[in-house]
């Protein structure tokens, strides 16, 4: 799969992994590979709070824009801007490079309710 | 059946490779309990001359001398603009969904776009709306998605009144939304911008448009700085001769270049804004690109905001809007340039000024002493049989303004312009004459 | 067709070059004072010759397809003929430069023509009630819309406030709903093409304000169920929006308004000829029944006008032109002969391309990619086409099929033509398992191949800016 460990997932295909206080927010593989031609990513500013499983921005391709949702609660501390120069370092590396946000989490827990790898994989094969 | 491409042996071959015995067999999906029981009842067939005949027959009378504007203006239409409008490629051809054979129509709007930039000096354009009207009523939507939570929304009072008649339509639902209308000083006729600039500068948006409806440019206007303004522009060829109001979205309409009255429709409006507003803006947008073989091509681009891709969530439904007469519009402004174009629009201007010159001499008082363009209200209370008189002789000197405030009895809009620059003389000697007699 | 690039006027335009004079000048009048401080410059306006103007515009002309030169099978579009006679009528200056604001005696003629339309639309609809007043198709749905979401408020009933949407509906229907303020739930269509009442009847509940439906819907097929899904919406106090963009198929045989729908909107560009012209104008009247006419734009507690002054006008006498040059028993052989076109294209077509539903068709027919061979999509048949000829026909449309082709020729083919399109699209479909390659990067006739849409989402050249030298 090419997945790597300690990332969870909502099934949505946003995926989240936790840094001490912090959580790193992005998007997996198999969403970008099915968002072909990238042309915009929209994300909350620094200072923002967001709410998991509430829309946060939106991935805009050549034939469709798609909602992204926040798998985490809690504030944007700090945004990838370069990500949003160079989006086809999604393509390259979504799960280190092309981190989306990093927030403050406020409620921890909430990382057990996101779907495992394993979860997610099924995700994936119903998808298919 | 005039416009067919079968004969009947076509027909029965075509029945043939179907494998049916006839058309009624093509409807059997359709059942007999909905089908109409009788033909329909519509007038014709007429052959084509005996058409012509019954439209002379419903031709009424049309006035000698219009000088009635308010929102449409008659202008001269050069003889390049009906000629090339008329081909067969711009006029049958469709919405360039097919970039590789509309070209010539994704040029078209790309220019037509930078016209509107160049007028307005905004730094962006859509490809056209369907006219001014519902434009300032999809400014105030995209004003929403922009100012979010901001709902209190100015509008001045000398905006177009039928104009605010369709905002009011759009926002009926949109129950958060205050209007606040801006009122208009009785002597300048200019709006008067009365409130706190943080009050502006927390508003939805505040509306403005110059010349206004009673003609009066507003200059001067106290508009805060941060404001979010949306300015209105019904007479395009202004924009040749004023410098424009500074917005944040402007819309207007471009029917003063090239394309005719037509009772009002269709026309084409325009809408202009910052361009980092880009995705909120509703309606067509072309953009220049290249082709996989690395040459200068042109597209419909962020179509992502539009209906038959976001659906739901787009920017507006907008659809079919104004193709033709955006080209309209581009072939003229191409034709005069910037020479000609302010050649034309000083020759509108001083034949209203002359006018109002000599309505003034006659005791036919300028309403509003601020500056105006093509358009003014006069008084003609000193001559209350006046516009009568000259009406009875196919002479429509202006809109009475009673038709939408009832106060202002025996006010008249009057508009000129080039057309009538070269007969000012006679026209001031008419009204003259029949000014002497009432 | 040109292959040498045609680039936007202002590369032909220069500061020395004199523009277009129309008056000669007035020396008097030209001492009248204006009172105001001329702009200077307009951007970087400057000028082109006459000379310029023509060939550029009629060079220009030659890049796009057009429907004097052949099909354009455009499902949903129906790029019928555009009669010269409605062109001339409407050049007429006494048809062309009339002012709303006029008083009445001078627009007594055009009233009555428009007068007459109406009745016109509401004969062939079924409608007792119009409103010209639209500006387009799209224009029309929003008016109806509204009109709803009134007639609902004046009940106590603002709290209906769902919108049923077939997945076969075209993209403007939700966008109007939302418009209004509706949310918007999906309705599969059946497994035979056509909507269901028992695939309905789980979304009908008490907040439903309407159904949007198209019938024939955008796969051609009659919604055989349509007078019982109408009793279902009304039985739930809801009403019944049909979308007309495919009236071409029906005029003469059924009108809605008498099988229960409860409004619906018109395209004069559409059915009624009113050219395309390259996106526009169109014109989009709506017909509707008693219950919806206090809310009318026109009516006096109505919802207001929704577009300032009359309506597309320019428009309105091109189509009643048309009415007249068919008559009654014209309209109806329109509709017949759509039929007929469609069905001869779908019979020739279906050993050529994978057709999804067994259905019968009226005046389109969708078609797709379904196992075409070494990857072959939609699009690259389409594009193939323009090699052939032809513009394509309306891709990747409705949504919930897959690789959608979806084909309408109206009546104004010839079967000559409509032969020359079986005989290419065979011939792409041979090419399909032989030269997969030459589809995929069709079209080669072109002046301009497949364009790079992602560097015009992100470059965003969206106008002509001067370079240094020039500015």
């Amino acid at each position: 799969m090419g997945r790597p460990d300690g990332y969870r997932y909502l099934k949505t295909h946003e995926w989240a992994r936790v840094e001490g206080e912090f959580t790193y927010i992005g998007l997996s593989d198999y969403a970008i590979r099915h968002l072909s031609d990238l042309v915009f990513l929209d994300l909350p500013d620094v200072g923002q709070d967001i709410m998991q499983n509430e829309p946060v921005g939106e991935i805009e391709s050549v034939k469709a824009v798609s909602d992204l949702y926040a798998p985490m609660t809690g504030e944007v501390v700090e945004r990838n801007d370069r990500l949003i120069e160079e989006l086809e370092i999604l393509k390259k590396d979504p799960w280190n490079e092309g981190w989306m946000l990093k927030v403050r989490m406020e409620k921890p827990s909430e990382f057990d309710n996101l779907l495992d790898d394993a979860a997610y994989q099924r995700v994936v094969d119903s998808s298919e | 059946m005039r416009y067919s491409g079968i004969t009947e042996r076509d027909r029965q071959e075509m029945l043939r490779v179907i494998g049916v015995e006839s058309v009624e067999d093509l409807y059997r999906s359709v059942p007999q309990a909905v089908r109409m029981n009788r033909p329909l009842q519509v007038d014709g067939p007429l052959p084509e001359a005996s058409l012509m005949r019954r439209l002379e027959e419903m031709k009424g009378p049309a006035p000698r001398v219009s000088l009635v504007g308010g929102g449409l203006y008659n202008h001269y239409v050069p003889a390049p603009v009906d000629s090339l409008a008329a081909r067969s490629e711009w006029v049958t051809s469709y919405t360039p969904y097919q970039p590789e054979l509309a070209q010539g129509t994704l040029v078209m709007y790309y220019e037509f776009q930078t016209y509107v930039c160049m007028l307005t000096g905004q730094e962006l354009a859509n490809g056209g709306m369907y006219d001014a009207s519902t434009a300032m009523a999809e400014a105030v939507m995209m004003a929403r998605r922009i100012r979010k939570k901001a709902t209190d929304l100015y509008v001045s009072d000398a905006v177009h009144p039928e104009y605010r008649r369709v905002l009011d339509t759009y926002l009926q639902f949109q129950d958060d939304v205050k209007l606040h209308v801006l009122p208009v000083d009785p002597e300048t006729g200019r709006t008067i911008v009365d409130i706190p600039t943080a009050v502006q500068r927390d508003a939805l948006a505040i509306i403005v448009q110059s010349p206004n409806f009673f003609g009066v440019i507003e200059e001067g206007t106290a508009v805060a700085d941060d404001a979010f303004v949306i300015s209105v522009c019904t007479e395009a060829q202004s924009m040749a001769l004023l410098d424009p109001l500074r917005a944040d979205i402007a819309v207007g309409d471009m029917q003063s270049f090239g394309i005719p009255v037509q009772l009002g429709g269709p026309t084409a409006g325009f809408m202009a804004a910052k361009k980092e507003h880009v995705r909120q803006i509703p309606g067509r947008l072309v953009g220049k690109t290249k082709d996989r073989l690395g040459r200068e091509a042109y597209c419909i681009t962020l179509a992502t905001r539009e209906q038959f891709i976001r659906r739901e969530k787009a920017t507006s439904n907008i659809c079919t809007s104004s193709g033709l007469m955006c080209l309209r519009a581009s072939i003229y402004l191409s034709l005069l340039g910037k020479e000609g174009l302010q050649d034309v629009a000083r020759q509108s201007a001083r034949a209203a000024h002359a006018f109002s010159e000599a309505l003034d001499e006659v005791g036919l008082k300028r309403v509003h002493d601020g500056g105006f363009f093509n358009e003014f209200v006069v008084d003609a209370s000193a001559r209350p049989q006046l516009w009568e008189a000259l009406r009875a002789s196919g002479f429509v000197m202006g809109i009475p303004l009673t038709r939408w405030w009832p106060d202002r009895e025996h006010q008249y809009l009057v508009a000129l312009t080039e057309l009538h620059y070269p007969q000012i003389r006679d026209l001031i000697q008419e009204v003259k004459r029949h000014a002497h007699d009432s | 067709m040109r292959t040498i690039p045609e680039r936007p006027i202002f590369e032909l335009c220069r500061k020395d070059k004199p523009g277009f004079r129309v008056h000669t000048p007035d020396p008097e009048l030209d001492n009248v004072e204006l009172g105001f401080l001329e702009r200077e410059d307009i951007g970087a306006m400057s000028q082109a010759t006459e000379i310029d103007v023509i060939r550029h515009y009629t060079r220009l002309s030659k890049f796009n397809y057009d429907i004097d030169r052949g099909l354009y099978p455009l499902g949903s579009c129906t790029m019928k003929h555009n009669p010269r006679v409605n062109e001339a009528i409407a050049a007429d200056p006494h048809w062309r430069d009339p002012h709303p604001l006029w008083p009445e005696e001078f627009t007594a003629g055009h009233r009555a023509i428009m007068e007459e339309l109406a009745e016109d639309l509401a004969e062939i609809s079924g409608f007792d009630h119009m409103s010209l007043l639209p500006a387009a198709g799209a224009h029309g749905e929003l008016t109806a819309v509204f009109m709803i979401r009134a007639y609902h408020l004046a009940k106590g009933r603002d709290d209906k406030r769902v919108f049923l949407i077939p997945d076969s509906a075209h993209g403007t229907n939700p966008a109007s709903a939302a418009m209004a303020g509706f949310k918007c739930k999906e309705v599969a269509s059946g497994p035979d093409g056509y909507l269901r009442l028992e695939d309905l009847e789980p979304h009908l509940s008490d907040e439903v304000a309407a159904i949007m439906i198209t019938n024939p819907n955008t796969l051609g097929i009659y919604e055989r169920e349509f007078e019982k899904i109408a009793k279902a919406i009304h039985d739930h106090d809801a009403l019944v929006y049909m979308d007309g963009a495919n009236l071409n198929a029906f005029m003469g045989v059924f009108q809605p308004g008498r099988i229960g729908a409860d409004v619906m909107h018109f395209n004069l560009h559409k059915t009624f000829t009113t050219p395309h012209g390259g996106g526009g104008p169109g014109s989009g009247p709506i017909g509707f029944n008693k219950a919806l006419a206090p809310y009318a734009p026109e009516a006096e507690d109505g919802i207001g006008p929704v577009k300032a002054y009359e309506g597309q006008w320019g428009m309105f006498i091109r189509a009643w032109s048309y009415i007249r040059t068919l008559g009654g028993t014209g309209l109806r052989e329109v509709s017949e002969e759509a039929v007929l076109n469609a069905n001869y294209l779908r019979a020739r077509l279906q050993d050529v391309l994978p057709l999804p539903f067994d259905t019968p068709t009226l005046h389109e027919v969708v078609f797709n990619d379904k196992d075409l061979p070494n990857d072959i999509q939609t699009g690259d048949v389409a594009k193939r086409l323009i090699d052939y000829g032809f513009h394509p026909p309306t891709v990747y449309f409705p949504i919930h099929v897959k690789g959608a082709l979806m084909i309408e020729p109206t009546e104004t083919e010839t079967i000559e033509e409509l032969d020359r399109f079986v005989a290419a699209m065979t011939a792409i479909r041979r090419e399909a398992d032989e030269d997969p390659e030459r589809l995929k990067l069709a079209p080669h006739t072109t002046p301009v191949s497949r364009v790079d849409e992602v560097l015009a989402a992100r470059s965003l050249d969206l106008r002509w800016l001067p370079s240094p030298e020039l500015a």
